[in-house]
């Protein structure tokens, strides 16, 4: 099995081509002889954890640039390896030449999350870390990082562990009922079961509620723009953005290909994605209009249902609302800036339940307003003390957690045994268990234990 | 020089079932012993069974063992317990005759042609190039033997504490063994040293009996053996008394005397059979425990009090036990005691409790770290039948966790190197639902029929249950009652009713409804069916479960599948743990010290994470 070798990997840690300064990180049992042989030094020269200052040169000995090297030795490393980190100067054609250089070395390119997967695998971080780390790096705004930070400084590991701990001493005593004579145990009344099981059952719900902020967070939310030709879609984009985007023009039917543009509200990534006007006949919005904008609307977060208030009052509450798509949307009523306060109140009215937004995109009125409703809608606010379910491999161990918990507290009033009840709270807790990557059965038999006076 | 296929070294319950395996596979055996009267000695409480221990009992039994038969012949009274908490967790329990048990396999032993009893001591064991060859004996005589089985109980070593008091001792009476232990640590075993202890023996006439609760066992009793047809076992009464604050309050004063308390007794004691000054310590805060009176015979003038195991001087236990009422004469027979012995790693074992070092070297029962009877069985019959199966040049056998009770025994064994005695409980068992005491023949007799270890007459009779239970789920699912009847069945039950006509199969799925109650309405009738009282009534059960349980079954089996392909990934014997960076140190460690022989084995040790088992899965296969 010694033909198993691990390659040691070189990869740019920072932003290619962005910034003054790139750092270049090279992990594997190879880190320190790459790390001399370019820098023309002896490995003894690296001492771990302090920088060395020294040039650095291609294969045929020409200067690459004055850099910074710094050593951590195994297994003290973000990796748990050896690890060198070369910090040099920015821009595009430094850190080339140096990854160009490692890699006649014998360094292999890494793979993304692959430094991340040697510091699970080496022990450095638990499961539920290491994939915040990778939505770290996704992660494309502040509060996404925040929110990764979260997760990965083990305040999401600390919650799933509590959450575990309930189960286990509740599991306990099941356990105990279930393999000791009934007079040693002191059994849990039926309240006092259930107030435990949804206790634990509240707090996997409250984390599931999270995901779809917690995912929009690291991943972004599309926000689709919809509405007849010409309403002023794509002025209303324009605004948003406060700058000419997007070609404007008096004749309907101007943007033909759905135009994309990537933005932040309140700090969350979002991308808006402007569409060809839907046509309108007689009567109704033609089908062959939705279909065309449905491909869209199947990705979207949001719709912004544009209409103007120079065509008759449209009817909110038909179509879309109760459409298979069944998307959340905002009505937005353009162009105001064309009408009298009187006929705005009448156009209240006939919007029926829905309440529309009212803007202009040629003067900006109510452009900020829509921005906050777009933004409340996709990240709800006090996103700074709760934990954001961020990760699709946690939601769905959650949701395992939660469907078993579900069925354990229905079995406690319907008469379900107790070997089954086990079942469903020991399936619940290994999905918890599935999240942090470790296992508790010897938990369940040692808190026994510890807790009951059992055995004769 | 003279021999043996297979030597069993031990008669106790381990050596026993180990002995009948082998010769009943066709090997030539020798049992040594040093006392052949106390030969199945239920040396410790007069009861086989309990919770999860009576599966292991069925199971033993499946697998064509004979602890289920004897304990039907010689129990004096039989309780299903757990009756009213799941079906899978149902288990039998009896009160045992002692004297009559030990007398019944003696005689089975002595009958069969191939097994010689010889009473003698091992003192040494012979190796040719790692392979067992051979034991000395204290005569000094040499046996050859191709495969030895060592199942010593609690004699390597074995020092008795009463008090203050030291006693070199296998048993209260019976002498320690010393040699094994020495020989096998010369061959590389590591050994460690364990503790367990069991009450007094108290005396019938000196107790007012007038004072006391009795219970009796059930008045439907169910047998543990799959081969018993009809049963009516006597049901004779146990006793149950409370100990109370005086009590405890003489133990604490007099905890100084105890060899626990003051650090005579090194080796580790069972947490779930804690000793009365365990419990006095650790849980201050209950003011009554129970002591449940158990007669060893039939009719027995020596009575075992279970709850009261204790190892403080002779006098301190006698006036302990005085100032509970009915006790106030009360004089005994014999002092409870502690006892400590040797025991050797388990991890050092293979799946086939097979040493992984010597060839044709097994071990079962305490010399492995677990305590009772039935679990000293179930190895026993798995390390005689593959100490024979080394001898015949066939495979293994082993069993899974997700098979029976006695894989997740051996297993927690060979991955876990249990730290103090190793006692089975239905916890430990994670896929509990399938493991029920009622199917134990349908999960195990076809193994046990291709193993050899069945008899062709078991076999068919389990063949016909077999076949009498699918005939009857299928005709459960295909017979439908009227509605008519079967409101007049839910509201005889209070059920809520139903509208159109429904099979017998959905009726039964609701907790209240059994076959019993189908009976009584005229949509079932089992006077028609071709088995014995005792065999049906395991079918009937059977029937209802799977019914009952159906979901819960197919979910346990769903968590069966994911975890089945860790378990036929096996890791080769000379693969190298240290060298593999990607491990933890931890890890590492574990994994070259135990080496497990697959990686379902590599991710229940304890310090090997499952990203240590997604590293090792991914070095395995590069
Ligand atoms: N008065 C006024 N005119 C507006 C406003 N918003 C847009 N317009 C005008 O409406 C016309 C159509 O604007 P666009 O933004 O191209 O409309 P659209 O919905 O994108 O049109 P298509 O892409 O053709 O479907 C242009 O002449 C805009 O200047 C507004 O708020 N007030
Ligand atoms: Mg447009």
């Amino acid at each position: 099995m010694s033909s198993f070798s691990v390659s040691t990997i070189v990869a740019l840690a920072t932003p290619s081509g962005v910034g003054g300064i790139a750092v270049i990180r090279i992990s594997g049992p190879r880190a320190l002889d790459v790390a001399a042989s370019v820098s023309q030094k002896s490995p003894a020269d690296f001492k771990p954890r302090h920088a060395l200052f020294t040039p650095l040169f291609d294969a045929r000995g020409v200067e690459i640039d004055q850099v910074v090297v710094t050593y951590f030795s195994s297994p003290n490393s973000y990796t748990g390896e050896h690890v060198i980190e070369i910090s040099s100067h920015g821009g595009y054609v430094v850190p080339q030449r140096i990854l160009k250089v490692c890699f006649s070395l014998g360094c292999e390119p890494a793979m993304p999350g692959e430094f991340t997967k040697r510091a699970f695998l080496n022990g450095k971080m638990d499961l539920s870390q290491a994939e915040a780390v990778a939505d770290l790096i996704c992660a494309k705004t502040d509060i996404g990082r925040a929110t990764s930070y979260k997760i990965m400084s083990g305040q999401f590991t600390n919650l799933i562990n509590g959450l575990r701990q309930q189960l286990i001493d509740f599991l306990s005593v099941i356990e105990a009922e279930l393999d000791f004579e009934p007079t040693e145990v002191p059994a849990l009344s039926a309240k006092e079961r259930l107030k435990c099981l949804e206790g634990v059952h509240g707090t996997v719900s409250g984390l599931l509620s999270t995901y779809e902020t917690g995912r929009r967070i690291i991943h972004g939310a599309i926000v689709v723009i919809i509405g007849s030709p010409n309403v002023g879609k794509s002025s209303l984009l324009n605004a948003i953005l406060s700058e000419e985007r997007v070609i404007v023009s008096t004749t309907p039917g101007t943007t033909r290909d759905a135009i994309e543009v990537q933005y932040q509200i309140n700090g969350l990534p979002v991308q808006i994605i402007d569409t060809a006007g839907i046509h309108e006949t007689e009567d109704t919005i033609e089908a062959r209009g939705l279909s065309i904008a449905r491909s869209f609307m199947d990705k979207a977060d949001l719709l912004l249902w544009v209409h103007d208030n120079t065509t008759p009052a449209p009817d909110f509450s038909f179509n879309l609302q109760t459409s298979p798509y069944g998307h959340t949307f905002i009505p937005v009523i353009n162009k105001v800036d064309l009408i009298s306060p009187q006929q705005k109140r009448l156009y209240i009215k006939s919007s029926s339940h829905m309440s529309p937004l009212f803007v202009s995109a040629l003067t900006g009125a109510g452009i900020a307003d829509l921005v906050d409703a777009v933004g409340n809608l996709l990240a709800p606010a006090s996103t700074d003390s709760e934990i954001l379910l961020t990760n699709a491999r946690h939601y769905e161990c959650l949701s395992r957690c939660s469907e078993s918990l579900h069925l354990a507290s229905a079995g406690l009033n319907d008469g379900t045994p107790l070997d089954a009840l086990a079942l469903h709270v020991r399936t619940s807790l290994s999905s918890l268990d599935s999240i942090l990557g470790v296992t508790s059965s010897d938990d369940i038999i040692n808190n026994i234990f510890s807790t009951f006076c059992v055995g004769k | 020089m003279s021999g043996y296929d297979v030597i069993v070294v031990g008669g106790g319950h381990a050596g026993v079932e180990a002995a009948l395996a082998a010769a009943r596979l066709g090997c030539s055996v020798g049992l040594i012993t040093i006392d052949s009267h106390s030969i199945a000695r239920m040396s410790c409480n007069p009861a086989i069974g309990g919770l999860a221990k009576g599966h292991l009992v069925r199971e033993i039994d499946a697998l064509g063992g004979f602890m289920g038969v004897a304990a039907d012949s010689t129990g004096i009274q039989f309780k299903m317990l757990n009756k009213s908490k799941g079906r899978a967790v149902w288990s039998p329990r009896a009160q045992i005759d002692k004297r009559a048990y030990e007398a019944f396999v003696q005689k089975h032993l002595t009958s069969i042609r191939n097994v010689d009893i010889l009473q003698s001591e091992v003192k040494d064991i012979l190796l040719t190039r790692q392979n067992v060859s051979g034991v000395v004996l204290s005569s000094g005589e040499t046996l050859s033997c191709r495969s030895l089985v060592l199942t010593c109980g609690t004699f390597l070593n074995g020092l008795i504490h009463v008090g203050a008091r030291k006693i070199h001792a296998g048993r209260m009476g019976e002498e320690a063994s010393d040699g094994i232990t020495e020989s096998l640590v010369s061959l590389g075993l590591r050994s460690g040293r364990l503790k367990t202890g069991t009450p007094p023996r108290l005396n019938r006439e000196t107790i007012n009996w007038s004072a006391m609760k009795k219970i009796y066992g059930d008045h439907d009793p169910r047998p543990f053996s799959f081969s018993t047809q009809t049963f009516s076992p006597p049901n004779e009464p146990c006793h149950i008394v409370n100990t109370h604050p005086l009590v405890h309050e003489l133990i604490l004063n007099n905890l100084h005397l105890s060899p626990i308390y003051c650090g005579e007794i090194k080796g580790v004691g069972p947490r779930y059979c804690p000793s009365i000054e365990d419990k006095v310590v650790r849980f201050p805060d209950k003011a009554s425990h129970h002591i449940f009176l158990e007669p060893e015979w039939s009719g027995s003038n020596q009575i075992y009090t279970n709850g009261f195991s204790t190892s403080l001087p002779e006098a301190v236990q006698l006036a302990a036990l005085q100032l509970i009422p009915g006790f106030e004469k009360v004089s005994f027979f014999r002092p409870g005691y502690a006892i400590e012995y040797d025991f050797f790693f388990p991890s050092q074992l293979s799946g086939a409790l097979q040493s992984k070092d010597v060839s044709g070297l097994f071990l079962a029962g305490q010399i492995n770290g677990t305590s009772g009877y039935e679990e000293a069985a179930a190895q026993g019959l798995v390390a005689g039948a593959n100490a024979a199966n080394l001898v015949l040049d066939r495979e293994p056998l082993s069993f899974s966790r997700d098979q029976c009770y006695i894989g997740v025994l051996i297993d927690d064994l060979v991955t876990k190197d249990t730290r103090e005695p190793y006692r089975m409980f239905t916890a430990r068992a994670e896929f509990r639902l399938l493991l029920r005491h009622t199917n134990a023949d349908l999960r195990l007799s076809e193994i046990g029929h291709q193993a050899g270890l069945v008899p062709d007459a078991s076999y068919e009779l389990f063949l016909k249950k077999a076949s009498l239970l699918s005939s009857i789920l299928s005709d459960l699912s295909q017979t439908a009652a009227s509605a008519a009847t079967t409101n007049q069945l839910l509201s005889s039950v209070l059920e809520s009713t139903v509208n159109g006509s429904t099979t017998l199969s959905t009726l039964l799925k609701r907790p209240v409804v059994s076959l019993n109650l189908l009976q009584d309405f005229g949509l079932f009738n089992t006077a028609s069916f071709p088995l014995p009282p005792m065999p049906l009534q395991d079918v009937l059960d059977e029937v209802e479960t799977s019914i009952k349980y159906a979901g819960y079954i197919k979910q346990q089996q769903i968590q069966v599948a994911r975890l089945k392909r860790n378990d036929q990934t096996t890791i080769p014997r000379s693969f190298d743990f240290l060298s593999c960076r990607s491990l933890s140190s931890e890890a590492r460690e574990k994994l070259s010290l135990i080496r497990p022989e697959t990686l379902g084995q590599a991710s229940r040790i304890s310090g090997v994470s499952p990203s240590d088992v997604a590293a090792l899965s991914v070095l395995l296969v590069s």
